[in-house]
């Protein structure tokens, strides 16, 4: 029986890492911009009424730092997740990408408590538009991020063991959404 | 030390970073403030960028390293083309739109970007699954080709479908006919010619029949956006508007295609005859032979009777159940029964201890005398 030869060895050319790098610029453009408005809008606001919340409405902060709180393990459990896989321990890479998967549920679920709390309708004013959009597009890259860690841990557990540059690519999205997520906290819920 | 990348975007940060301090000295107010913002956001991109080329050195490859020509990026063959990345980007875009829009378009959007990832992670998969690119094409196949086809048969032939009603739904009801006769004779006739002796290549036979279905589906999609005729409901007999007919007498559209025939029926209190003289006569069941010009019913209750036409035109049987205070007269009837054909007639007494300003009575419109007094005690 004839065997087909194995495909060549991926060549060193960090295509995900850069891609990622690259979509993470994109987004960090698309906050950078949202977080630009947002100011201008609430700047003009405290100027010609003295307030920018509605009334009534107040941030609960205690999710608000806890999800802050959170993008520290994550970080650390990223980074746990590259020294595993460096090493071929593919327990601990396991244990840390699913970790991630976790806690990225538990940042959507806090962010819906926060939405529930808040009553916030999504029509009424520049701060509930900007509110929604800047806080659901961190939810939709906090899912896109827990896809992309159970995409990891599949490709990895499932016997691409070598590839070890997805796994630093996925440490490089989460270090990016805690940066985001770090200025979001600043900008959202503390200057309000 | 540096790369020409990281050269590039180093000196974009160093611009951002003069360019920032610039004008936010320059600027102030909303404006000075979402343009330094925007600015900073710029510098640190730039940065992150540097640093991204600086580490993976432009992904340039070291030309004393052994085997380079066979693993350097330019070495491996391209990847092949896929369309499941547009599907994704559909989907995601279909996300968007459908949450705020209808809640059908968030889950078909949902439905789609599953299937496209799905199949862009098996594509990606099979591709380096062997040096053959055949093998890897068959493997993919093999693996997806078992899900795909059914769903997509599924898929279009609910499409076909749901494109032909909104057709049929928006097209005048007396073209619909010439509709079901030209495509019927198109599709006849194309089946004709691909099953000929001079067989068509089966690249003509696809584009053919995907232009078809593409058209089918363009033309659908603009009938459902036009949306469909108004279809006026049938007149039934039980409708208020009705009333008028029932006590006048005549044929109208609700007498169209009447049932002209009775099947076996439950209570049934008696037979009503229009007899060819013009004289209307009730049997009452178990009291054969006897004909009644009055019918005693409990208030209240439900029954029914059976009108049967012995006269040369057609009539209807016409049940008067009192007019009470604050309500307009009770009246029913049956549709136009033909000579010699029968109807059934469900007769309700109205509950009220009230008396009533006109009598209760089954009548014949149109035809003096043909009268039965309803006694109700």
């Amino acid at each position: 029986m004839h065997a087909l030869p194995a495909a060549p060895a991926p060549a060193p050319h960090r295509q995900i890492l850069v891609g990622t790098a690259v979509a993470c610029a994109a987004l960090a453009a698309l906050f950078g911009g949202m977080f630009a408005l947002y100011l201008r809008l609430r700047d003009q606001s405290v100027s010609a009424t003295g307030h920018w919340l509605p009334d009534g409405v107040s941030v609960p902060m205690v999710p608000a730092n806890v999800m802050l709180c959170a993008m520290l393990p994550i970080a650390v459990f990223a980074q746990w997740a590259v020294y595993s896989a460096k090493r071929g321990d593919r327990v601990h890479t396991g244990v840390a990408l699913w970790l991630i998967v976790l806690l990225a549920v538990a940042m959507i679920n806090a962010q819906a408590n926060i939405y529930a709390r808040m009553h916030v309708p999504a029509v009424g004013g520049s701060f509930n538009t900007m509110f929604y959009a800047i806080t659901g597009s961190m939810v939709v890259l906090f899912i896109a991020g827990a896809l992309f860690s159970a995409i990891t841990a599949f490709r990895y557990l499932g016997g691409r063991s070598n590839d070890r540059e997805l796994v630093t690519a996925h440490a490089l999205y989460w270090y990016f959404l805690s940066f985001v997520f770090a200025m979001l906290w600043f900008v959202i819920y503390v200057t309000k | 030390m540096f790369t020409t990348g990281s050269k590039m975007f180093l000196g974009a940060t160093a611009l951002s970073v003069v360019a920032t301090i610039v004008f936010s000295a320059s600027e102030g107010g909303a404006v000075g403030l979402m343009g330094t913002v925007g600015l900073i956001t710029a510098v640190v991109i730039f940065a992150f960028l540097a640093g991204i080329n600086l580490f993976t050195r432009d992904g340039n490859t070291p030309s004393m390293q052994q085997g380079v020509e066979h693993t350097s990026s330019a070495a491996q063959p391209p990847v092949g083309r896929s369309m499941w990345p547009l599907g994704a980007a559909v989907g995601i875009g279909g996300l968007v739109i459908g949450a705020i829009s209808k809640p059908v378009v968030f889950k078909v959007s949902v439905v789609v970007l599953l299937a496209a990832i799905v199949e862009w992670m098996v594509q990606a998969w099979s591709e380096r699954a062997s040096a053959d690119v055949k093998y890897n094409a068959n493997v993919r196949s093999r693996m997806l080709n078992s899900l795909e086809f059914p769903i997509l048969a599924t898929v279009g032939a609910g499409a076909v479908v749901y494109s032909f009603s909104r057709v049929m739904l928006s097209a005048n009801p007396n073209a619909g006919l010439w509709i079901f006769v030209v495509i019927g004779a198109l599709i006849v006739t194309g089946g004709f010619l691909f099953a000929g002796p001079r067989l068509t290549s089966r690249r003509t036979i696809a584009a053919i029949c995907t232009v078809g279905a593409v058209a089918l589906m363009g033309v659908g999609v603009a009938s459902a956006i036009s949306g469909q005729r108004t279809i006026h409901p049938h007149p039934v007999i039980d409708d208020a508007s009705q009333k008028p007919l029932c006590l006048e007498g005549g044929e109208e559209e609700v007498d169209e295609h009447a049932s002209q025939d009775v099947s076996l029926k439950s209570s049934v209190v008696a037979n009503i005859y229009l007899q060819e003289d013009g004289d209307l006569i009730a049997l009452i069941n178990g009291m054969p032979g006897i004909e009644y010009h009055e019918l005693t019913v409990p208030r209240s209750a439900h029954l029914g009777v059976i009108f049967h036409n012995d006269s040369g035109e057609a009539q209807r049987l016409t049940g008067r159940f009192g007019t009470f205070p604050d309500k307009p007269e009770a009246v029913s009837c049956t549709t136009a029964v033909h000579p010699g054909k029968s109807a059934y007639f469900g007769v309700s007494i109205p509950k009220s201890n009230a008396a009533s300003s006109t009598p209760f009575e089954f009548i014949v419109p149109g035809v003096d005398g043909a009268t039965i007094k309803i006694v109700v005690p």
